[in-house]
C-alpha cells in the first residue's frame, strides 16, 4: 500500500500545484458533486463498480481522555489533519486556517474536526488537552487524539495525507500540512482546485494555503447539502 | 515607476529562481524568497509559521508580537531569544504562553539577518520601537 501511496500523493500535488497557477482567477465550481478519491477496489460481481475504501478500523483517545473510535465519526462529515504539538513548522499555520473553518461550523453537530497526532510519545492526553484549550477549541466537536502510532499512521494513509518520523529534521517528524474531507459514509471526498479540467484533484486541501481552506470551506457546505438534505 | 534594466534584472533573477525551483522540486515560497535579505522576508521564512504573517500569534499557544508589551521589556535580550530560543512560561501582554521556540543558529541568520528581522518585528504591525538594533549588538549580545 505504501508503495503505491506515495507517487499517487506527489502527482496529486503536483497536479494541484499546476492548477493552482493555471487558474488564479476563475470562479470554483460548485455546481457538481464532490469526488469520491483516494484508495479503492475493482469488484466484478454483482456489475463492475469501484468500492471505495472506507476508514479503517481504530481506537485512539481524545484530548480529554475518553476513547475515541470509528464510532465517533458515524453519521458525520469528517475534517482531520496530522500534527503534532511541538511542532515548529506548518502545524501553527493549519490550525489558524482549520480556526477559520472551525468557526463556520462549531456548533455544527453534524461536524466533526480531528486532529491527530504523529507523536504520540511526547503528545500525551494532558499535553492535547493543554493543547486544545490555547487554541481556544476546548469542549467543541475538535476532537485532538493520540493513541498507538501505527493506528496513527494507517489512518493517515487512508486519508492521504503523508507522515514520517524523521529524527533531527524539523521537529523529528515529516508531515504534509493537508487536511482531508470525509463524508458520512467514511469515504474521502474532495473538489477540483478552482478552474481545472483536470480529472486529478488535490488529494487533499493544503491547509497551509488560504486558498485551498476557502475551497474547503465551501466545499464543506456543499458537502453538508448533499449528505444532509433539506425535508420537503 | 520601475526602470526597464532594473525590471530586466528583477524578471531574470525571478526566472532563473523558477527554473532552479522547478528542477530541484521546491515549494514556490521557499524559492522567492531565498534571495531577498529583507527583514520582512526574513521574517515570513523563520518566524511567521507560528507568530503569523500579522504578527498576532495564534490563541494562546503562540505569543503575538504585535503590540507585544514583551519587546519593548526585554529589548537586549532580543538577540539571545533568536539565537536560544525560548522554554519556559513567559507573560506578554498579561497572557500567559508557555511553548518551545527554536534557537536559529548563525548557520541560517547571520548576524546582520537577526538585525534586520528584529527590526522588522519592532516597526511592524503598529509596534514603533526606538532606535534599530544593529548587527554588532547582535553579535556581542551576552547570552546565557
Amino acid at each position: 500500500m505504501s508503495s503505491s501511496f506515495r507517487p499517487t500523493v506527489l502527482a496529486g500535488i503536483g497536479a494541484a500545484l499546476l492548477a493552482a497557477l493555471a487558474a488564479c482567477d476563475r470562479p470554483p465550481n460548485t455546481s457538481s458533486r464532490l469526488l469520491t478519491i483516494g484508495h479503492y477496489d475493482v469488484i466484478a460481481d454483482p456489475a463492475p463498480d469501484t468500492v471505495w475504501a472506507t476508514v479503517p478500523p481504530f481506537r485512539l483517545t481524545d484530548q480529554l481522555g475518553r476513547p475515541f473510535t470509528n464510532a465517533a465519526l458515524k453519521g458525520k462529515i469528517v475534517v482531520a489533519d496530522f500534527f503534532f504539538a511541538s511542532c515548529p513548522t506548518i502545524c501553527p499555520v493549519v490550525k489558524k486556517e482549520e480556526l477559520r473553518l472551525w468557526k463556520k461550523y462549531r456548533n455544527d453537530p453534524r461536524v466533526v474536526f480531528v486532529s491527530h497526532t504523529i507523536d504520540p510519545r511526547h503528545d500525551s492526553v494532558a499535553v492535547l488537552r493543554d493543547y486544545a484549550e490555547r487554541l481556544g477549541v476546548a469542549n467543541s466537536n475538535w476532537y485532538f487524539v493520540t493513541g498507538i502510532k501505527d493506528s496513527i499512521y494507517a489512518l493517515a494513509q487512508h486519508y492521504l495525507v503523508a507522515v514520517e518520523e524523521t529524527p533531527g529534521f524539523g521537529g523529528g517528524f515529516t508531515h504534509s500540512g493537508a487536511v482531508a474531507l470525509v463524508d458520512t459514509r467514511g469515504h474521502l471526498r474532495a473538489s477540483l482546485s478552482a478552474g481545472t479540467d483536470s480529472i486529478a484533484p488535490a488529494p487533499v486541501y493544503d491547509g497551509t494555503r488560504a486558498t485551498d481552506v476557502d475551497r474547503l470551506i465551501v466545499d464543506v457546505g456543499r458537502l453538508l447539502n448533499e449528505q444532509f438534505p433539506a425535508k420537503k | 515607476m520601475i526602470c526597464p534594466q532594473r525590471f530586466q534584472l528583477m524578471m531574470g533573477a525571478l526566472l532563473r529562481g523558477t527554473l532552479l525551483c522547478s528542477a530541484l522540486g521546491l515549494s514556490l515560497s521557499g524559492c522567492f524568497t531565498s534571495h531577498e535579505r529583507g527583514g520582512q522576508a526574513l521574517y515570513e521564512q523563520h518566524c511567521a509559521n507560528c507568530h503569523g504573517l500579522d504578527g498576532k500569534g495564534l490563541g494562546r499557544l503562540m505569543p503575538p508580537l504585535a503590540g507585544a508589551d514583551y519587546l519593548a521589556a526585554n529589548r537586549a535580550a532580543l538577540p539571545c531569544i533568536v539565537r536560544q530560543g525560548l522554554r519556559g512560561p513567559i507573560s506578554v501582554n498579561g497572557q500567559r504562553y508557555d511553548g518551545l521556540m527554536p534557537a536559529i543558529g548563525p548557520e541560517t541568520l547571520s548576524d546582520a539577518d537577526v538585525a534586520n528581522v528584529l527590526n522588522y518585528i519592532r516597526q511592524s504591525w503598529g509596534n514603533r520601537a526606538d532606535g534599530l538594533i544593529t548587527p554588532q549588538e547582535v553579535s556581542e549580545a551576552r547570552c546565557q
